[in-house]
């Protein structure tokens, strides 16, 4: 990140190649729309650029950050579009195509086994907070959306969310020492 | 809210789901507890990382061209001037969710709540968006002074608008709930706190440099605005322990790598400061200090730095 900041272009195209696909994946599932899913990998791309200087990597990791970023925007966007739309949205989406993903082998097997992990610390939360977690962060369904969606008070939604990331924490880095992204 | 209260929040607000209202709330709190800042970052980083576990989708090719030859046009790390169509659409994002109901005068694009709504606190704390998020966003960094790492912008006539636009907008706003009219209160007093700064930045001359907290104070932030024409300069900071009996801080101007002195303050009951100065005008790129020093200050710096402009 300090190489992008200093304005280096490959590491910024390096950064691109490692963590695009990631993040289109994201934005593809939260907007339901090839067209926004671009132009807000593009806007994150961009803000990056801008901004990394003044990302404080003791505050936080790279990835974590280029995530937030990624999902901030897709969610504002989101709320932008009325719910009716929304929904015409996600009916008639396309499967995405498989990922021909030019994503480098050291990175893909990387991915891979990092997924392994969260995979089987998400499979250690009780059902139903793995699934209102999911709902809320990869879904960007609010919080009263998703007790609508499961007939559940906003209340219990809000600690079932609550609580299943603190576990999902928990047990990251109990797994992992601390939990290199 | 009890310390309690809020650390509830944090995992909430780690996974998006908090409201605008609460948000506004958990940014305060957090930008005098480390103990939380510390807690939100750990859950924000297991919230990301499940973004692990969706298949990666590669974008089309011609995207990464674009980005790349995008990024190509723009010195990195620059400000950019204030883009309408993005305050525009922050302000699209109001009046969505549960608990929220549209602010008063609704289609006010900077209103300080779409802009806390936009952004997750987290993001807040490891980067800070700089004025190409709208100026609105500058004054939020200014209320929630201690929660973000503050930042450089080249000041435009805009800032001072927004600043003032805000301030007015505070007062006239009904309190909709008391936990509303307590941030409205203390969002007012925390303006009015910088309204030494605003007025140095009615100058065309003014730069506002972010400044942070070095080792001894990592919590401690402040913002500086220097006017290079004329010299005057004004300082807000949070964060800072008070300074023991007999010694002051000392806020510096520091050019070519030479720190040359300005006046001294201490803090008040809640570790915050505020005072104007008048530094030597012309210096064009300024870089800032606050050091520790006797009560009287020094003519060079000889005690512990407390702050440091970003920018050095």
């Amino acid at each position: 990140m300090r190489a992008v900041a200093a304005g280096d272009e490959r590491a910024f195209a390096s950064l691109y190649d490692r963590y695009s696909s990631i993040l289109f994946g994201l934005l593809l599932r939260i907007l339901h729309s090839r067209a926004e899913a671009e132009d807000v990998l593009q806007e994150v791309f961009l803000q990056v650029w801008q901004q990394a200087r003044s990302f404080d990597d003791s505050r936080g990791r790279a990835f974590t950050w280029l995530v937030t970023l990624a999902r901030s925007r897709a969610i504002d966007r989101l709320r932008a579009v009325d719910s009716r739309e929304r929904a015409a949205r996600r009916s008639a989406e396309d499967a995405p195509p498989a990922a021909e993903t030019e994503e480098p082998a050291d990175d893909a097997a990387e991915r891979s086994e990092r997924a392994e992990v969260v995979r089987g610390a998400l499979a250690e939360l009780p059902e139903e907070q793995r699934q209102v977690l999911l709902l809320a962060y990869l879904d960007g369904m609010s919080q009263s959306e998703i007790a609508a969606a499961k007939g559940q008070p906003l209340g219990t939604v809000k600690t079932r969310t609550r609580a299943g990331l603190k576990k999902l924490s928990e047990v990251l880095r109990s797994r992992l020492g601390e939990f290199a992204v | 809210m009890r310390h309690e209260d809020y650390k509830e929040l944090l995992a909430l607000e780690a996974a998006g789901a908090l409201d605008a209202g609460e948000r506004g709330a958990l940014g305060e709190h957090l930008s005098s507890c480390v103990e939380c800042r510390t807690e939100l970052r750990e859950l924000s980083e297991a919230a990301a990382s499940l973004a692990y576990t969706l298949a990666p989708v590669a974008p089309p090719a011609h995207l990464r061209a674009r980005i790349l030859e995008s990024v190509r046009a723009v010195s990195p790390s620059e400000a950019r001037a204030v883009d309408p169509s993005e305050v525009a659409a922050t302000g699209a994002a109001i009046g969505d969710g549960p608990n929220l109901r549209p602010a008063p005068g609704g289609e006010n694009a900077d209103d300080w709540r779409a802009v806390i709504k936009r952004f997750s606190l987290w993001q807040l704390l490891a980067a800070s968006p700089s004025l190409s998020f709208g100026a609105a966003v500058a004054a939020v960094a200014l209320v929630l002074l201690g929660a973000t790492t503050l930042f450089t912008w080249n000041r435009t006539r805009t800032l001072q608008g927004e600043v003032a636009r805000l301030s007015k907008h505070l007062k006239e706003s009904q309190a909709e709930s008391a936990r509303e009219s307590e941030q409205v209160a203390s969002m007012r007093e925390q303006l009015a706190r910088a309204g030494e700064l605003n007025e140095v930045l009615a100058s065309p001359d003014a730069r506002v440099e972010g400044l942070a907290g070095k080792d001894v104070a990592p919590q401690a932030r402040a913002l500086v605005a220097y006017d290079h024409s004329t010299g005057r300069t004004a300082l807000v900071a949070s964060g800072l322990p008070p300074a023991p009996e007999g010694k002051a801080y000392q806020l510096w101007l520091i050019a070519d790598k030479k720190p040359m002195p300005g006046g001294t303050f201490k803090t008040d009951s809640d570790g915050r400061a505020r005072i104007s100065d008048r530094l030597p005008p012309g210096v064009g790129k300024p870089a800032f200090a606050v050091t520790l020093e006797r009560e009287g200050g020094e003519t060079a710096p000889k005690g512990e730095m407390y702050l440091l402009s970003n920018a050095s």
